[in-house]
């Protein structure tokens, strides 16, 4: 069952065994594996219920229905946009259906029992299989990735071919809008129908405000019903016997910092990775209409090592990251008639983006009720960074880029690779260039803030299951261990829930 | 620039762009017609100006094929889209107007409005803005470009200028 709660007119109580708050990749999962168990399930999402025919492939319809803050979401500083999936499914809705394992060097350097790299086979295994998950063929490289291809051939670099979640696939190329055609194997279309089907009760437009403790145990959630412009209506109250946060690494700390949870290592809401990345645009002779297709098809790891050397650097994943008119706008330097007379290069404009291991910390924190997201780029994480933008611009020329644009506030336009080094010499600062978050990641870390069976520290029967577990970056796209992390999660939570 | 420089400039800058904003919110000679007015949801009359001239030099077209961005009403658009945020982010906006309207003249040595300003002014102002040393400029900016970006290019009839096909869906014109 599946109820809005825009249709809520007065305040409601249930009861549950587990209340699952968030629908994502994450809380759909452990919703899921739950309601399978025989557990009554009641999970809580504050965003809408959305379904293939509300996708309309238009950018300004679909930010305000499918991202956190319309998709004006952003450190305080402005300098890092994060885009957040918001809505039944979570980030599964708009992400480009990346499907990869974490590297057993990330996993194995958490040392953590029962999270090393061959403790999460069986449930990753789980994940390919129930999402239908596949390695892309030849014929799915859209333009944008066969020049990356071509670059990384070019130059000698390590690049492959990446796994999805997609079936049916039309390759329109409107993933990042959500599916029209309702080809993702994603939380949204598979895992939370499931649980529906198994029992689960699903609120949409509903959003948990404070975990009911009692006693040093967790026994529901306090939510508001959301009115179709968002304001608060009704109060929607889940007793419990349990609790599991699967609202992401920014909406989870948020709650468990609303809640006033116990944290005697100040642990919560800090260590906040967030993956961000840096693009490059490169001007072709050839048409590119990077619009046309499957967005992100192919990588380029050649910049991307995980030892944990003070001095590595390599540190970037390279990858298309191609936009609509709009996301491009943003990506390409400066205004006015200038970025305009860019902007009409659209069709011969291919995108590389270098996304960052980082190693530098942020904190997700609430003061006076308002969200705020701190998050400052160490020494060696911009040096990293402005490496691998570096590498793009070689990517770029290597594939026969006519000239490569940087967007730093003054905008650097390169026409030959004899000048790659002025990428590194402009030096990074805020804002200069723009950078992007998809992968938030940390700020209720395993080991921390949570054990390794993702129990949370000093209150029982309260679970965490989403990115917000993991202790480091993940180097990668994050949606596959997410998934594969709370099933892991939700098999130690029905044991003990049983018992 | 050492830390101690930042600090101060940053300390400077903010104290000035934070007079200028409550000095703004007080002065007068903004008129706009009532029938747009009254469609506003989240700014001001004069915020709709301020942002109307900002977004006019933000979107200037580079050749006379490209729709202006009054024609397709791009600060009606961002007032709409402001309004569906929350009250503080929709606040920060509203701020940020002010600063650019009156924030903006006392970096360049002048107490123009941004609105009084004339294009190649204005022109400047926004360099300064997107290249300032002050984060909080720059951050200003980049929200200003990036809600122009969307009123303008969310637009079907800007589509063929960027040789862009557009949705695979297909329905009415915007």
């Amino acid at each position: 069952m599946i109820v809005r709660g825009q249709g809520l007119t007065k305040d409601l109580s249930l009861d549950a065994d587990l209340c699952v708050v968030g629908t994502g990749a994450g809380g759909a999962m452990v919703a899921r594996e739950a309601a399978r168990a025989g557990l009554r399930v009641v999970a809580l999402e504050e965003g809408a219920h959305s379904t293939a025919r509300d996708f309309t492939q238009r950018e300004d319809e679909m930010l305000p229905l499918l991202f956190q803050d319309s998709g004006a979401r952003a450190t305080d500083d402005g300098a890092i946009q994060v885009l957040q999936g918001r809505g039944v499914g979570g980030s599964t809705v708009h992400n480009t259906n990346l499907c990869k394992r974490a590297p057993d060097a990330v996993l194995d350097g958490w040392k953590l029992d029962g999270w090393r790299a061959a403790d999460l086979v069986p449930h990753y295994e789980v994940v390919e299989r129930d999402l239908h998950v596949s390695r892309l063929e030849e014929g799915d490289l859209n333009r944008n990735n066969l020049l990356l291809r071509r670059g990384v051939e070019k130059l000698g670099w390590k690049g492959a071919l990446l796994s999805h979640n997609r079936r049916g696939c039309t390759r329109s190329g409107f993933c990042e809008l959500g599916c029209a055609f309702d080809a993702k194997e994603n939380a949204l279309k598979i895992l939370v129908p499931e649980a529906a089907s198994a029992g689960a009760r699903v609120y949409a437009d509903t959003r948990a405000e404070q975990i009911l403790v009692e006693n040093g145990r967790a026994v529901g959630v306090l939510a508001r019903a959301l009115a179709g412009d968002g304001r608060p209506g009704p109060r929607v109250t889940v007793r419990a016997q349990a609790v599991c946060i699967a609202g992401s690494a920014v909406g989870s700390a948020r709650l468990a910092l609303q809640s006033k949870l116990p944290d005697p290592q100040a642990a919560v809401g800090r260590s906040l990775r967030l993956h961000p990345g840096g693009a490059v645009a490169g001007i072709f002779d050839e048409p590119v209409e990077g619009w046309l297709g499957i967005p992100q098809s192919y990588e380029c790891t050649e910049k991307l090592r995980f030892d944990e050397n003070e001095a590595n650097l390599d540190r970037t994943w390279i990858i298309p990251a191609f936009a609509h008119p709009v996301g491009l706008g943003n990506a390409l330097p400066g205004f006015g008639a200038a970025h305009m007379a860019r902007m009409r290069l659209y069709p011969r404009i291919a995108i590389f983006v270098a996304m960052l291991h980082d190693r530098s910390e942020g904190t997700v924190s609430v003061e006076r009720g308002r969200l705020h997201i701190r998050y400052v780029l160490n020494a060696s994480d911009q040096r990293a960074l402005l490496r691998g933008m570096r590498a793009c611009a070689e990517l770029m020329f290597a594939a026969g880029a006519r000239r490569v644009l940087v967007p730093f506030a003054q905008p650097l336009e390169l026409d030959d690779p004899s000048r790659l080094q002025e990428i590194d010499a402009r030096g990074y600062r805020p804002l200069d260039p723009l950078l992007t978050a998809v992968h938030p990641m940390g700020t209720l870390p395993l080991g921390r803030v949570v054990d390794v069976q993702g129990r949370y520290l000093g209150v029982q029967r309260l679970w965490v299951a989403d990115g917000s577990l993991f202790p480091t970056s993940l180097g990668g796209p994050p949606q596959l261990t997410i998934y594969a992390a709370a099933h892991k999660i939700a098999g130690h939570l029905i044991a003990e829930l049983r018992s | 620039m050492n830390r101690r420089r930042f600090l101060r400039t940053t300390l400077f800058g903010g104290a000035l762009l934070s007079a200028a904003a409550i000095v703004g919110r007080h002065l007068s000679g903004y008129h706009l017609d009532a029938a747009t007015a009254q469609k506003l949801k989240a700014l001001s009359p004069k915020e709709y100006l301020v942002l109307s001239a900002v977004a006019r030099r933000l979107l200037a077209p580079d050749a006379a094929d490209a729709p202006d961005p009054d024609t397709l009403e791009v600060a009606l658009f961002v007032d709409r889209y402001l309004y569906g945020l929350d009250e503080g982010l929709r606040s920060d906006v509203r701020a940020l107007l002010h600063l650019v309207e009156h924030g903006s003249g006392p970096f360049r040595l002048g107490l123009t409005r941004f609105t009084h300003m004339t294009t190649a002014e204005q022109d400047r102002t926004l360099t300064d803005w997107a290249e300032s040393s002050l984060t909080v400029r720059r951050q200003g900016f980049q929200a200003l470009k990036s809600l122009a970006l969307l009123g303008y290019y969310r637009h079907d009839r800007t589509w063929p200028l960027l040789g862009y096909s557009g949705p695979t869906l297909k329905r009415g014109p915007t």
